[in-house]
Parts: C-alpha cells; structure tokens; sequence
C-alpha cells in the first residue's frame, strides 16, 4: 500500500526560485543527476522536492525513508514465491526500480552511511554492487538493475548532522536555503500555508493553471534542448571553470555544461550566454570547490598541520569565509552576504573582460587573445560564485595508534544490541538475539518443500519450517557519540593573565558544536587544593555551559590531581560497548605546583599521571593557555607524556578548535 | 467513557494553567503541531496527558516508550502471519497506531536517534514510508506530538524543536494552598474514581462543549493581513530558523481567540501565542550571552505588534 499526501503545489511556493529553477532544470534534462537543497528546518526542502515530482506524472516517485535497509535497497527473494514453488525468485529492490525515475530523500544528512553511500554509488556504477553476499552470486538476478540510473532529489539540514562528502559530488546542483527575512514575502508564505492548511482543495485547483503553465514550459524545454549548441569555447570556458574551481575529476565540466545547455532551453533560447553560465555555475560548483581544494591541501599533511594552518590559509583568502564559518549561522549569514558582494563585483570588473555572446559562439579570430581572456572569464565566473559551501572539512585520522578498535568512525555497526537502525542481516555469532525475521524467513522459504518432503516429524500446519540454519540476526548501526571530558586548570595563573575568559570561550565553542553532534560531555575544573567533578558525562550540553559560566578561577594548579581525576571519569568508557568514543581535552598552562602527596613533586606527579592517560589509549588534546613573554613549555611536555595533541590556545580560533578535537576521533 | 475510568479528570487538575492551555488548544486544532512540556519530574504531565484523551472520547493515548526499538515504532514484518501463510504482510507500528490520535513520548529528549529521526521522516510529509525487512508500505501519519522532558538531562535536537508548535515549562506548584488541594483531590480520586469522575462531570462536560464550540468558531477566523504580518515581523525579529513558526503562531492565535469564544483575534491572543510559540525555537543557540528571557520577549512582541499595527 502506498499513501499519497496532499501535496502543496510545486509553484505556490514562494521565495525560493533558486530551489525551484534546479528542480525544473532536472525535469527537463535528467544528466543533471539531481539536487541537493541544504538548509534550516521549515524552508520548503521537503516541499519542494516532493512538489517536483507532481509535475512529471509520468515519472514514478521513490521516496527512500531513514529506516530502509540494505535489503529493500538492493531487492530480496520472493518468500511466497519460495514457499509455493521452492524456487528463489527476485525481487528487485527500490534502486533497480528507480532506473530513470526520480528518488527523494528527505533527511539525507541523517541516512545510515552504509545505506547512503549505496544510494550514491547506485546511480552511475554499477559495477559498485554491495558486497551483499547472495546478491552478487547469483547474477541472473541483477538483471533488473544494472542500470539505476536516476534523478536524485535530497534535502539536509546542515546544522543536525553531518553529511557524506560523497553526497555533494552525486547531486549535480546543490542550493542553500536560507530563511527569508523579508516582511512582504514571509508575509505571504504564511498567508499561502494558512489557506492551504484550511482548505487543501480549493488551494490546489486556484494554482491548477499555473502549474499546466509550468509543465507546459517543461515540455518545451525539453523538445528545445537537444537543439541547443554547445561549441568549443564553451567547453573549453566550463573545462577552465572547473579547472580554476579546483574540482577533481571531470564532473564538473560536464555537469556545467549540462545545466548551462538546460538553462538555456529552459529560457526558450538556443544560444547561450554568459548570464546562464554564470547561473549554471552557481549550482553546479559551490559544493564540489571546497571539497576539492581542501583535499588537495590536505594530502599527506597531518591534521595537526592543518590546524597550524589555518591562520594563514584565512589571510590568504580573506574574501571568503573560513572553512569552519558556516557552523556559525551569524557568520554564515554575513558570508552569504559576502558572496553576493563578490558576485556584483565580479559582474562589474570583469565585464569587459567577459566574451560577448557572439564570441562565445566562436565567431572572432583573436584566437590567443580569446584564450587568455577565457582563462579570466573562469576565474571571475568562480569568484562570483563565491566559496560559501558546507563541505566539512574533517578530517578522520587517528593521531596516534590507538588501542581500541572503532578509531575515526562516527557510524559503528554491531550485532546484539537492539539500539539504532536495522542495517542488514548476518550469521549470528554467540548467543542469539535480535533475529533479524525476514532474512531468517527469506533463508527458509526456498526449502521448504523439500523439508515437508523429507520429513514426516513437520507439521503441516505452518507454512514455513524454520531450521536453526536458517537463523538470521540483525546488523544495526549506531551513530557513536563523542564523550568530551574537560579538564580545565582553574587555578590563579588563569585568573591573573585573563586566559580563563579565552578558556573559557574556547570550551563554549566546542560545546556548541557538541550539542550539534549529540555528543556527551563532561567538565573538571582543578584548582587551589583539589580538582571537582563539576558536570558527570552527560548530554546536557546546556549544563555543561552554565557550569563553566560560573566556575570560579584562583588558588595554586594541581594539575596532577586534575589529570587523575580525569582519568578515573573516562576510564569506563574505555572497555564498556557505551557507543562512545571517549576523549580528555586537557586545557592547562601545565605549572604544576601542588601534588597529592605531602612530600611529592608536583610536575612529576602530573607527568606520572599523564603518562598513565597514554597508556590507557585515551585521545588527548592539551591545550596550553601559557601566556606572557617568558614561556616555560610545561604544557608541551606534558602533552608528550600524554602523547596528546598540542596546541597553543591562539592557534584555536573558532572553527579551528572544533577541527582540532574532531581529528581526535 | 467506559473503559477510561481510571482516568483522572482534566478539570481536576489543579493549576499549571499554561500546560493545560496549551493542551487544550492541540484538541481546538488538531493540527496545530503538538506541544513540548518542559519540567522536571512529578508534575503531573502524563496524567494531564492521558485526562485530555479522556475528555474527547474519539481519541486516544499512543505511548511511544523511550526504549522502543526502530522496528517497534514505523512497523515491521507480521512473522505470525509469515510462518502460518507464507506470506509477507505488515505489521503497523506506533506510528500507524498514532494516526489521527495523540503520540505521547515521556522523556523525549532521552529518545535513541534512530527513533527521533523516524518521527522526524514522517513528519515530513505526514506519511510513515516503511521500506525494510523485504516489506515495502506507507501509510498516512498524522498524529497530535505531546512531549515532556526534563531539561537538566539534555537538549532536543533542532529539527525535532521545531516540529512541536508549542512548548511550556511546568514547575512544581509553590503555592502551599494549591499543593495541598493537589494532595486532597488526588487522594478522593484514588479512594473512589468513579465518584471522583463523577463530581467532575459536568465540568468536564462544559469543557468539551467549549472545546467543540472553539472548533467551530476556529472556521470563521479570517485573520488580517497585519496580523500575519506581524507574525512574520516576530520571526525575523527572533532569528528563528525557517518559516514555520510563523504560521504556528497564526494558527495558535487562532485556536486562542476561540477558546475564548471569539472570532477576532485580539492582541493578547497574539502575545500569549507567541510565549508558547516562539521561546524553543529561540534555543538553537542556547550558548549566546544575552539569550532572551521571557520579560524581554514580551516586551519585544508588545513593541512589534503596535509597531505594524500603526503602520498599516
């Protein structure tokens, strides 16, 4: 049984025509692979991707929900057919039934990543079968999807998750929604919504024409498009662009002229011009950039040099926002902003340099003159775009060899716990629980004439004999959360050089960016005599941040009792299967001056302890908040000991710190 | 109302006079978007949760435990049904069982993601897909989302903020007049519930009779374009993420201004739609200094409000 609902009309929504002209681009020409619309909750994502599809009634909608698996992705055995016939018939799953139609995925920063990644990988490579074992053997059964070709349509929250790389290189155009701040516009969403909430019918058939008007002009773009001529030096002009955007592969090109061609179908026209590439590139390079010159950088440099990095890289690119900005939404805003300066400006300065439409139709003779004034139409064409784009650019790479066995992984799979997604099936191992029943049945089915044939002890009555053979358990995937734990010196020297305050406001970042990844979090604070444990780990990141508010600073460091303290309150994270991957950030100018003996040395004592921390194989990040023109380097050592990352709390400006303790997990 | 008499009354419910408003404007209507109810323990939200089912006899209480399993919640294969015919056939899960009904989840920020994010998939569109275990359905999902949580043990994701229209912060009662009328009433109704429900009756009956007059009422609300206006004015104004307070609060003036037996809505209708509106959505951000207390948000909807009223 499949439910249609009552769908908001695809042209009554109002204030996001970016969204709206990607969409339709794709229902005229279905190269462009598909769109990614990423923006806050309550923007018309959903809407507006399901209001598409209205418009092509004669393409078939497949709506792939969170819980799918891998499975229902991939098709399965007909069980009944098994059980009547006992022969194994497929049936194709809801990629094979996607070829050449359109998929929709609401909440895509949210998919399981295995489940993600095959609805990616679906589309354009089909020799990427999963290796899903009795799907790969036997091959007469993939005839039905050897070619999923499809569009797909995704929409994602930025702020709630984290989304695949992948994901941005498989939606040919990408558009960020943003909420609309005009009086007269949010004026009349509200005012649409209401009379449609109040009356579906009637609000559907008063925008009835308008939308034969839309499919209309659909068609027509279409029997248009294979018309539209695409020369040389508009391939050569996109080949630049992408060059200059610093997008790998050739996608990109291909993708640009795609939309370029489709734009100008889209407009009636035949021939291109130089407003429609700018528009083409607007959707087709913001996501892929980024993701491009951050791998570049990256490569075979450690994360920690990226960090140290990252000043400088901000100064030499200071017309853009910084890679982490877009977490911020204030900041994101200004970017946006930003990038639509850069975009006027761009027009304005590079006009003259920009090839007339006529040139670009290859109709002059300067031909090395025509090339090097392409090379700067591509790099005005990027900077226009601008560089705003939600690529995170993690990276996931352990620091140090790691004694546990999930390292850099945010999604984990594991059998026997009933918590998180139903991913896949497999043989159980161990005791059994979770059966995973319609793999158990699936496995069952094909013999079960045989079984009522061979034996007389069955009974006839149940249609199914299920043989402990049979028996299927379920894989589930957990998305794992982060334990941060807080080690804060709390002590005088804080107090007296004004770090608590930038301590202070560095743990707050990094507790924004808890809250939005559902980690757990913790917080010690050492000073004068003892070190408290003021917030037990807990996802309460709020509480976490009243408590640092309030945390009062002074008396003498010791530094050795915070760290023990801090490994007493991590250790059990460290064997137990919480789902946490378990991490101390230890924030400290490291001058240790009181100890927990009588007669102890109180450096050596915090080295002791900070070595026992590395032994345990806990991630550690030492923040050193050593200020002042003499420096000692205490904290430096003690990060070695604790074989933890090192910073230096300048180095840590918003953004980057965040980086800095996500590479440690 | 046989079967339910063990319900305690929603008339009996001694103050916490936002939760209650709040509730009953969800039954005035029922698509208004749910309610968020923020307090710590022992204030009695799941027996005000269960007295509003009890009052509109049509609807009752889906509990969504916080342990449920994935499976349990969007529906899963019917294995009965597969072993005896040898069929595959769906077995609906809460979300089928919600539709058109109340989904009550106690302790909803304690909620495993999975399960968050099945409820926020359907919410999407207002239909359940269910596409797993070689079983391939979808069925219509619209349910009244009422939710507690306890603050202290952590936040609500965003996204799932911004699915409830309404959220309200209980408090124990400080009143020692009041606390100890919770205590009598509580205890004539677990010596005799029939006899309790039976004192309460007629204002039980009053309150549903309001209720359908409120719904009756609600059809004949044509707000003015200044009234959207300045709901759209209060979200810019707030920062809030998207567009869909602005509706929710249009919609929440509406079902006030009935409840008071109106068909105009007036200022006050705004503003108190706004203070159950407009505060969660303000969380996203729960780390900026300055975030806005309650005084100053008012004080803030006051100024607007005249603001484009004078203007238009």
């Amino acid at each position: 049984m499949q439910v249609k609902p009552h769908l908001y009309p695809f042209c009554a929504v109002v204030g996001q025509d970016r969204a709206q002209k990607a969409l339709l681009l794709h229902a005229v020409n279905p190269g462009l692979k598909g769109v990614l619309l990423a923006g806050p909750p309550g923007t018309a994502k959903s809407t507006l991707i399901h209001g598409v599809a209205e418009l092509l009634p004669e393409l078939n909608v497949i709506n792939i929900p969170l819980n799918v698996d891998e499975v229902r992705l991939w098709g399965d055995w007909d069980m009944a057919a098994a059980v009547r016939s006992g022969k194994r018939t497929f049936v194709p799953g809801l990629l094979a039934a996607a070829d050449g139609h359109i998929v929709t995925v609401d909440n895509a920063h949210i998919m399981p990543e295995r489940l993600m990644k095959a609805i990616l990988t679906a589309g354009d490579n089909v020799a990427g079968e999963p290796a899903h074992g009795h799907v790969r053997k036997n091959s007469e059964r993939r005839s039905g999807r050897d070619s999923a070709a499809f569009r797909l349509f995704a929409a994602m929250s930025p702020d709630d998750g984290r989304p695949l790389p992948a994901m941005f290189d498989r939606c040919g155009l990408y558009v960020r929604l943003e909420t609309s701040t005009d009086l007269a516009e949010r004026t009349d969403i509200a005012s649409r919504l209401l009379a449609f909430e109040q009356d579906p019918e009637s609000f559907r058939l008063a925008y009835e024409s308008e939308t034969k008007e839309l499919r209309a002009r659909i068609a027509a773009a279409r029997t248009r498009l294979p018309a539209v001529h695409i020369d040389g030096e508009l391939l050569r002009l996109a080949a630049e662009i992408a060059e200059e955007a610093g997008c790998l592969g050739h996608r990109a090109d291909i993708l640009l002229i795609e939309a370029v061609r489709t734009i100008t179908a889209w407009e009636g026209l035949s021939e291109t011009t130089q407003e429609h590439l700018q528009e083409a590139a607007g959707f087709v390079l913001p996501h892929r950039m980024r993701a491009a010159s951050y791998s570049e950088e990256s490569r075979g440099k450690s994360p920690a040099d990226l960090a140290d990095q990252e000043p400088t890289k901000h100064d030499s690119n200071d017309d853009h926002p910084s890679p982490g900005s877009h977490r911020d939404k204030e900041s994101q805003r200004e970017s946006q902003a930003e990038g639509e300066n850069n975009a006027t400006n761009g027009e304005q300065v590079d006009r003259s340099q920009f090839a007339s439409p006529a040139q670009l139709g290859g109709d002059h003779n300067g031909e090395a003159d025509s090339r090097q004034s392409l090379s700067l139409e591509a790099r005005a064409v990027v900077e226009a775009v601008g560089r705003e784009i939600a690529v995170q650019p993690f990276v996931f790479t352990p620091p140090q060899p790691m004694k546990q066995a999930q390292t850099g992984k945010r999604n984990q799979a594991s059998v026997g716990t009933v918590n998180g997604r139903y991913v896949r099936a497999a043989m159980p191992r161990g005791p059994l629980r979770d059966i995973a029943f319609d793999a158990t049945l699936r496995m069952a089915a094909p013999f079960q004439r045989i079984r009522k044939q061979q034996s007389s002890s069955y009974n006839t009555n149940l249609k199914l004999w299920i043989e402990p053979s049979d028996v299927r358990v379920k894989v589930r995937e957990n998305k794992t959360g982060t334990a941060l734990l807080f080690v804060v010196d709390a002590s005088g020297s804080m107090n007296a050089n004004k770090r608590m305050k930038a301590v202070k406001g560095a743990v707050l970042s990094l507790l924004r960016d808890a809250y939005r990844q559902r980690d757990h979090v913790g917080l010690i604070a050492f000073r004068d005599q003892q070190a408290e444990l003021l917030l037990g780990l807990t996802r309460s990141v709020e509480l976490a941040e009243r408590k640092l508010r309030t945390l009062p600073a002074g008396g003498k460091t010791p530094l050795g009792i915070g760290l023990e303290k801090g490994l007493i309150a991590i250790r059990p994270l460290l064997n137990r299967r919480s789902g946490l991957i378990p991490a101390m950030i230890v924030m400290t100018d490291g001058k240790a001056n009181v100890s927990a003996e009588a007669a102890g040395d109180p450096w050596q004592e915090s080295l002791q302890a900070a070595q026992r921390i590395a032994a345990a194989g806990i991630r550690t990040l030492v923040i050193d908040t050593e200020d002042g023109v003499v420096r000692f380097g205490y904290a430096r050592k003690l990060a070695e000991a604790m074989q933890a990352r090192y910073y230096r709390l300048e180095q840590l400006e918003a953004g980057s710190i965040e980086r800095a303790v996500r590479t440690l997990i | 109302m046989e079967g339910k008499a063990d319900v305690y009354p929603f008339a009996a419910i001694v103050g916490q006079d936002l939760m209650r408003k709040g509730l009953l404007l969800n039954l005035v209507n029922r698509k208004l978007g749910g309610i968020l109810i923020r307090g710590e323990k022992g204030t009695a939200k799941s027996t005000a949760v269960r007295a509003l089912a009890d009052l509109m006899p049509e609807l009752s209480v889906v509990n969504l435990p916080v342990h449920a399993t994935e499976d349990r919640v969007v529906g899963t294969l019917d294995i009965e049904h597969a072993i005896r015919e040898g069929e595959k056939k769906f077995e609906p899960g809460l979300l089928a069982k919600a539709h058109g009904h109340i989904l009550y989840v106690d302790e909803i920020n304690l909620l495993d993601d999975a399960i968050v994010d099945a409820l926020l998939d359907a919410a999407a569109m207002g239909v359940n897909t269910v596409e797993r275990e070689g079983v391939s359905y979808s069925h219509p999902s619209r349910f009244i989302l009422i939710g507690t949580m306890n603050p202290e043990e952590g936040e609500l994701r965003p996204q799932l903020l911004d699915r409830f229209a309404l959220s309200v912060e209980v408090n124990g009662e400080r009143d020692v007049e009041s606390r100890m009328e919770v205590i009598r009433r509580r205890l004539a109704f677990e010596a005799d519930p029939a006899e309790f429900r039976r004192r309460y009756e007629s204002q039980q009956q009053e309150l549903r009779e309001r209720i359908e007059r409120a719904r009756q009422l609600i059809e004949q609300i044509k707000p003015s374009e200044e009234l959207l206006k300045w709901t759209a004015a209060v979200g810019i104004r707030l920062k809030v993420d998207g567009h869909r307070s602005d509706i929710m609060l249009m919609k929440t003036a509406m079902a006030m201004a009935a409840f008071q037996g109106r068909t105009q809505i007036v200022a006050d209708d705004m503003v108190e739609a706004a203070m159950m509106v407009m505060p969660h959505r303000m969380r996203k951000r729960p780390f900026e200094e300055g975030a806005y207390d309650h005084e100053t948000i008012r004080e803030l909807l006051g100024d607007l409000l005249s603001e484009v009223t004078h203007a238009s």
